[in-house]
């Protein structure tokens, strides 16, 4: 074989390697073109008409679209809810759009609900961090699971591994010879046949052992870990929170740094799994799962600090607002 | 062919090349959309062209450095300190991305955007010399003097199959 059919054949290698992604659809480049050209257009047009014309577009578009120029954010709850706490969803929600960039962006109160103008698109997203109040649960890995294969069994979640190799690693006393890696480990065939425990049920019995998606393990190579019981649950209100991008670990990498309560919580929870394995979970989804200090011989303090994983920049931003902001008072869902 | 059809022919290729060139997928995913985004408002002219995809794949690789630039700058104020669990068994597939990802950090900007037309949207020496707008022998010049510089990745390729 030439160099150039080997260089050929490692480019062709490598390109299906890389994990597949979705693309987004045609549609939003059709639709950001034609608010381009809408804005060319207008731009040459005299100050005041252009004023007046932009308020029109954006109120039009606002009424007409699905953009996020206006979103109606509605009380979950049931029970009835007091003005008070729409004011401090309104005060919390207002603090979380500035964090994220947008400081015209505005909120107020009408008929019982939040109305955002001028906020993010990814608002409106269900699953937007910046509408709920996340809550960090740490549990311990028993042990690694492939995707869920095959039928799927009705046999309640298993609480320990089917053999001891495939419990989840510890280091040993020496350290681990890669130091910042995590010794190997099988995942457990036996848990192929249970099915991912959905974030509904992980947020109604965090007590009990879950199996749960870890966070970017890659398209095509789901990979899951099963937890035990929740040792300790963070609040979603933090001291601090930054967002660095961090290619290699597939996203964006938050660090947080925790309350002093709750940081000798942490340590005390991180020293009981020293050299062990535990893992952070984010609305049933493990988002870090730290092997704790496997090159240290005896344990020291995280001072607090403990770092997530985001797969995208703005869920990274997101993320940390509503974690620095605190939780909001009523529960929030989206009406676009 | 309508640009709707063209995108979704293409979008997926561009968006790899780009994860292999900057190994970073969110990036990637970002200048591909940007690239694709260039490509709809220029499509009138390039959909005459005879390589649609060359003309964005330069697009997404001059949009793709001016990004990485600006993080790589801004990384480098916050270096990062983290221990993450990782799936070991993908190795073999992250090696083959690590070695034509440090083939392409290794080679100057033409010759990147040679690499990447000819062996990843496969165009012809013609056709490369057309898309990059130079003499045919330029881009036979450009391509030997980067697959030179990757001689012993080739070598490694052949260890990796092994």
């Amino acid at each position: 074989m030439s160099p150039t059919d080997q260089i050929q054949e490692l480019f062709d290698r490598a390109l299906s390697s890389v994990p597949a992604g979705v693309a987004p659809s045609p549609q939003v480049l059709h639709q950001r073109l034609h608010q381009r050209r809408l804005r060319t257009r207008l731009s040459t047009m005299g100050g005041g008409a252009l004023a007046i014309a932009v308020s029109a577009i954006a109120l039009f578009a606002a009424l007409a679209s699905n953009s996020a120029y206006a979103v109606t954010l509605y009380p979950s709850t049931t029970g009835s809810i007091v003005t008070e706490q729409l004011t401090a969803d309104q005060r919390v929600m207002t603090a979380r759009l500035h964090a994220v960039g947008f400081p015209n962006a505005l909120v107020k109160i009408e008929h019982g609900a939040l109305v955002v103008t001028n906020g993010p698109k990814d608002l409106s997203s269900p699953t937007s961090y910046l509408t709920s109040s996340p809550e960090l649960l740490i549990r311990s890995v028993t042990c690694y699971a492939g995707a869920q294969s095959g039928p799927v069994s009705m046999n309640p979640l298993p609480t320990t591994c089917s053999g001891p190799q495939y419990a989840a690693p510890t280091a040993p006393s020496g350290g681990i010879a890669n130091p910042g890696g995590v010794p190997s480990v099988e995942p457990d065939p036996a848990l192929s046949a249970y099915s991912t425990t959905k974030p509904a049920q992980d947020a109604a019995s965090p007590n009990a052992s879950a199996l749960l998606p870890v966070l970017n393990s890659g398209a095509g190579a789901t990979q899951r870990y099963l937890v035990g019981p929740t040792l300790l649950t963070l609040s979603s209100k933090v001291a601090s929170a930054t967002v660095v991008h961090a290619p290699l670990a597939g996203g964006w990498i938050i660090n947080v740094r925790l309350n002093s309560n709750e940081s000798q919580l942490w340590d005390q929870v991180a020293a009981e799994y020293f050299h062990g394995q535990l893992a952070i979970d984010l609305n049933g989804v493990i988002v870090e799962a730290p092997l704790i200090q496997p090159d240290n011989s005896s344990f020291s303090s995280f001072d607090g600090q403990m770092q997530l994983l985001a797969v995208t920049k703005s869920g990274a931003y997101d993320l940390a607002a509503a974690l620095t902001s605190g939780p909001l008072a009523v529960p929030l869902v989206v009406h676009v | 062919m309508d640009f709707d059809t063209y995108y979704s022919a293409s979008y997926e290729r561009v968006r790899r090349a780009m994860a292999l060139t900057f190994r970073d997928p969110a990036l990637a995913e970002e200048i591909a959309q940007e690239a694709f985004f260039q490509t709809l408002r220029r499509w009138s002219k390039v959909s005459l062209l005879d390589h649609p995809e060359g003309w964005t794949m330069i697009v997404a690789l001059n949009k793709g450095r001016d990004l990485h630039r600006r993080r790589v700058r801004q990384e480098a104020k916050q270096p990062l300190l983290i221990q993450r669990s990782t799936n070991q068994s993908g190795e073999s597939r992250v090696e083959d991305q690590m070695m034509i990802a440090t083939l392409l950090e290794g080679v100057s900007d033409r010759q990147r955007e040679a690499l990447l037309l000819r062996y990843i949207t496969q165009l012809t020496i013609p056709e490369i010399a057309v898309v990059m707008g130079c003499a045919e022998g330029t881009v036979k010049a450009t391509l030997h003097a980067a697959l030179a510089s990757a001689s012993h990745l080739a070598k490694g390729a052949t260890n990796v199959t092994d």
